[in-house]
């Protein structure tokens, strides 16, 4: 037997469910969130005094850019003929001085990490825990041997038929022969081999070969840049911490470092990107490009670049005129910087 | 009005107060919130944002992928007086961060959780230098899982999501990226 409701009490009983219904379900979404100030300048990371460079320490000027059309691109040479060599993806690409792409790409089995042109024009690519030559028709004719466990290479140079290879995983350089085998190893903390030990808390360990005969190396965690005897012994060595623009700013810097024809070095460090010269002895002489050059946007440099999420460093190198050539891994763009011309 | 009238409404008043308790409960059960710390910008916000008091938003520290550095930049201000534990040099306002020598050069870094009220600073400055290993994380011990996360809400770059219960948290690693 159905009884009639009402319209009146239906539409009541319904009114009653849907606030009751509302007031229940909201018992946490309208929890009332504490009153709280906003933080103060205590609780604000502020680095911006540091990213403004001083006109008058900027003698260089951004001459080119061209794009590398990689998706990751990793590591910087200048080769023969001041041609520039990058690697990244699986693909090792040569630009000649001016930007043009020639003809020659090599693919290779792995991402590069470590360019090391030799004088006959092939080049020693360095792989995660090895390194392989290449000749011009990119033909692979040396392997090296697997170099140990761990091995996390960033960085080759030669000298002679010596190959030294950069190894940010154990914190140590590798010295090969030409064939590929190890000879040695130094540089390691606490191994008693009379050096000061390589700080390297960060994938970014370089070294390069001087006009003078030295092994020049970074030591980022310690900012300075040391020079060894091609037999592993330490000689000398500069760079201070200091977040000015003389110094090496943050955890572990420079990152990169070159050569230019007169000796002088030109460094580049990440967090605070900064492309800066420094003379033979190792004094702060002038600014490439500071943060605003490099980075504009920062954000659009995170978002642009996966190894962005943190600190990332810019390779560096040096042509034969003098010239400075910047990888930006953010814009992935080839980036060329001249001195200024000194005015009369 | 009538008693059967009046028990017949407090009846139905009774069941929709119970559906409506139970519909968002059954719509997040087995979720809860967390950072994705590819997507936060470190802004701040997880520290006055958070319906409690004190945020549930706690910086955590992926050791693998620590750089065990001297001059820790989560730990230490951008120019320290000196590289020593002294409360001028800490970069934390709250002192929540502990440094402990392992061997010279490394030092590690623990977070004090109960002094950590989230904001990211330490994080910021980990991140602008180093490896990126401080990051930010809900912590469900603190977390009184709110159907509308109000740090969610705010977030800018709507870093925050649900995510499975039975996989509370992101784990940072070296190796992938969510």
């Amino acid at each position: 037997m159905n009884k009639k409701i009402p319209r009146r009490e239906f539409i009541g009983t319904g009114l009653g469910v849907v606030a009751a219904a509302g007031l229940a379900g909201c018992d946490r979404s309208e929890r009332q969130r504490a009153e709280k100030p906003p933080l103060d300048e205590r609780f604000t990371y502020d680095i911006s005094q540091y990213e403004r460079t001083d006109p008058a320490l900027l003698r260089y000027v951004e001459k080119t850019q061209f794009p590398t059309d990689l998706d990751e691109p990793k590591c910087l040479a200048v080769g023969a003929g001041d041609t520039i060599l990058v690697g990244g993806d699986r693909l090792l690409k040569t630009f000649d001085r001016d930007g043009k792409l020639t003809a020659t790409i090599i693919r290779l089995p792995e991402k590069p990490l470590a360019l090391d042109p030799l004088d006959d024009g092939a080049i020693r690519v360095g792989l995660r825990e090895r390194w392989e030559v290449y000749d011009k028709t990119g033909a692979a004719t040396v392997k090296s041997e697997l170099l140990g466990e761990r091995v996390y290479i960033t960085a080759l140079a030669h000298s002679g038929a010596v190959v030294f290879v950069a190894d940010a995983g154990n914190r140590e350089i590798i010295r090969c022969g030409a064939d590929g085998k190890v000879i040695s190893r130094f540089g390691k903390v606490g191994a008693n081999d009379g050096n000061p030990g390589f700080a390297v808390p960060s994938p970014y360990f370089d070294l390069c070969v001087g006009a003078e005969g030295m092994l020049w190396i970074a030591n980022p965690g310690k900012h300075r840049i040391e020079a060894y005897t091609f037999d592993g012994k330490y000689e000398t060595g500069w760079g201070e911490t200091a977040m000015n623009v003389e110094g090496f700013c943050g955890c572990c810097n420079p990152v990169y470092f070159a050569r230019l024809p007169d000796g002088r070095f030109v460094t580049s460090e990440k967090g605070l990107n900064r492309v800066k010269v420094y003379d033979v002895k190792g004094k702060f002489e002038s600014v490439v490009a500071g943060p605003e050059q490099l980075v504009k946007d920062r954000e659009m440099a995170r978002k642009a670049c996966t190894n962005c999420q943190v600190g990332f460093g810019m390779p560096v190198a040096a042509d034969s005129r003098g010239r400075v050539v910047v990888l930006d891994t953010a814009t992935r763009d080839i980036r060329i910087f001249e001195r200024k011309e000194k005015k009369a | 009005m009538k008693r059967r009238a009046f028990l017949g409404g407090a009846a139905t008043l009774g069941l929709g107060a119970i559906l409506g308790a139970l519909f968002p409960r059954l719509r997040t059960r087995g979720t809860v919130w967390q950072i994705d710390p590819y997507k936060c910008t470190y802004c701040g916000l997880c520290a006055t944002e958070c319906v409690l008091e004190l945020s549930a938003v706690k910086c955590v520290h992926a050791f693998d992928m620590c750089g065990y550095c001297n001059l820790c930049t989560g730990y230490f201000e951008p120019q320290p007086v000196g590289l020593n534990t002294g409360a001028e040099n800490q970069l934390c306002p709250t002192g929540a961060i502990e440094r402990k020598f392992i061997e010279d050069p490394y030092f590690e870094y623990h977070i004090k959780e109960p002094l950590c009220v989230g904001c990211a600073k330490c994080v910021k400055g980990c991140t602008t230098f180093g490896n990126g290993s401080l990051y930010l994380q809900i912590r469900h011990d603190r977390c009184v899982n709110c159907n509308e996360c109000s740090i969610a809400s705010a977030c800018p770059p709507d870093a925050i999501h649900r995510v499975p219960a039975s996989q509370p948290y992101f784990r940072k690693s070296q190796v992938g990226k969510s």
